[in-house]
């Protein structure tokens, strides 16, 4: 009797240990963080964004939010939208000096300038009419000495000003600008917002290689970011970070070999030639517009003059490649000590 | 007050109880371990997106060809020893074809002129999480 009694208290145990794992498991699954990746083509580029919460229902609306964001920076920021405040910049009237502008895109300028001021004009908005002189088609002539003196003389951040509290901007009669350098950042940055205000957990926004991660990855351990091989298929290595942003400018992006020659788009200001020395400059910082002009600033400063600038700068780290055809070094700031691998993986 | 001693307690668990218990335990344990997926996720197929809601997928495990339309002409994409790449294309630079080869789930090459979006699936989380470059 006693048996059959504790073989029922058994049986009864079991049934309710079985509930008991079902509704933990139920539990654990409704915590479980859902993630959600979608893509765009945008600022001309993919952008990817990835966003991750337990919450799946916030996860949609965050994203189409953020794509929202992307979307408004690339019809205002942009050289090549006749409707764009970049457009109605450069296609002013003459005589029309003093323009009020879209506020993203006088808010990228501002930053522009300070990054212009930094780098001792490494960095330069205004170098549009230089832009326009390099094809890099297979073939496509070269600019003429004259042609780059031409443009040369238009180029300069000082010829640019921007009112701190009614944000007019002021521009010398000839100048050009164009964000293309910074605005992609911008766009990430604004994306990074939209997405933090939602609520989301974690998020890696990606456009084309410009890229801002949010809090970190479900694991808890660090995000990790390839660093693409310059010179041919995979990776050079990963940075393994925590909350911030990864830009890169490359000699590989944008480029032509005529009679052995590289000539690629990170153009010096004041030169008007392409940089020399450097083969690509990753840039980790905590805003991605930053991340995005400071690139293409240390790769025009070279080597040694760029890894200085990011040693005494505050929160800025580098990863910079030196060579020509072939990798000579590859230079890593202080601060991403121990957070970059050499890798294989692609 | 039930007092189990040596005679009771074999009278108590069957068989059928032991093996009762055990997938319990192995059930509990499966739990807690299962969702502590790690990282490095091997792509299995390929999603290209063109011009005008073109779609087709295609295996990593075999290798294939696709042609896909664009505004600009024929781009073409190949899969080679479970990765794919651009293996030509009718766009001015070229950016998608230097772009090389990709493996990695979630990882894409990219044609803006010529609208091509070429983007890795598979399982597991990806060995990285995005690609600076």
């Amino acid at each position: 009797m006693n048996a059959s009694r504790t073989r029922t208290a058994w049986q009864i145990a079991a049934v309710v240990l079985i509930v008991v794992l079902m509704v933990i498991f139920a539990v654990r699954k409704a915590n479980e963080p859902k993630t959600l990746t979608e893509h765009k083509l945008l600022m001309g580029t993919i952008v990817k964004i990835t966003a991750i919460d337990p919450d799946e229902r916030i996860l949609q609306g965050a994203i189409d939010e953020a794509f929202a964001a992307i979307a408004h920076l690339d019809s205002v920021a942009t050289r090549f939208s006749p409707r764009s405040a970049v457009e109605a910049i450069n296609s002013r009237s003459p005589g029309e000096e003093r323009l009020y502008i879209d506020l993203d895109v006088s808010t990228i300028i501002c930053r522009s300038q300070a990054i212009s001021l930094m780098t001792d004009g490494a960095f330069d908005v205004t170098v549009a009419p230089l832009i326009d002189l390099w094809v890099f088609d297979e073939g496509a002539d070269l600019p003429s000495d004259t042609e780059i003196r031409e443009a040369l003389s238009t180029v300069g951040y000082g010829r640019i000003r921007l009112h701190p509290t009614t944000g007019a901007l002021t521009l010398a009669t000839d100048v050009h600008i164009d964000l293309d350098g910074i605005a992609k950042g911008r766009a990430v940055d604004k994306a990074y917002d939209r997405l933090r205000i939602a609520g989301v957990d974690a998020a890696v926004i990606d456009a084309g290689g410009d890229v801002r991660m949010l809090g970190l990855p479900p694991d808890g351990e660090s995000w990790r970011v390839g660093l693409k091989h310059p010179r041919r298929d995979g990776l050079l290595g990963v940075l393994s970070l925590g909350n911030g942003s990864v830009a890169t400018s490359g000699d590989y992006q944008r480029f032509m070999i005529k009679d052995g020659v590289r000539y690629h788009h990170i153009l010096d200001p004041s030169t008007g030639l392409p940089a020399r020395g450097i083969v690509s400059v990753t840039i980790v910082t905590e805003r991605c517009e930053d991340a995005d002009a400071l690139a293409t600033a240390v790769f025009v400063l070279g080597a040694r003059r760029g890894m200085r600038f990011v040693e005494r700068t505050d929160g800025v780290e580098a990863v910079i490649v030196t060579g020509s055809e072939e990798i000579e070094e590859i230079l890593i700031s202080s601060g991403l000590d121990g957070r970059f691998e050499r890798s294989e993986l692609d | 007050m039930v007092r189990l001693t040596k005679g009771a307690g074999r009278g108590i668990m069957t068989p059928a109880d032991r093996l009762l218990l055990l997938f319990m335990v192995a059930a509990a344990l499966l739990m807690f371990v299962l969702p502590l997926g790690g990282r490095g996720g091997r792509g299995h197929s390929v999603v290209v997106e063109g011009a005008g809601g073109f779609l087709e997928t295609m295996s990593l495990m075999e290798d294939g060809e696709l042609v896909v339309p664009g505004p600009k002409g024929d781009t073409i994409v190949v899969v080679e020893a479970g990765r794919v790449r651009i293996d030509s294309s009718p766009c001015r630079q070229h950016i998608c074809i230097r772009m090389g080869r990709i493996s990695t789930p979630g990882s894409s090459i990219v044609c803006v002129p010529n609208e091509v979006v070429v983007t890795v699936r598979g399982e597991g989380r990806p060995a990285i999480d995005a690609v600076t470059r």
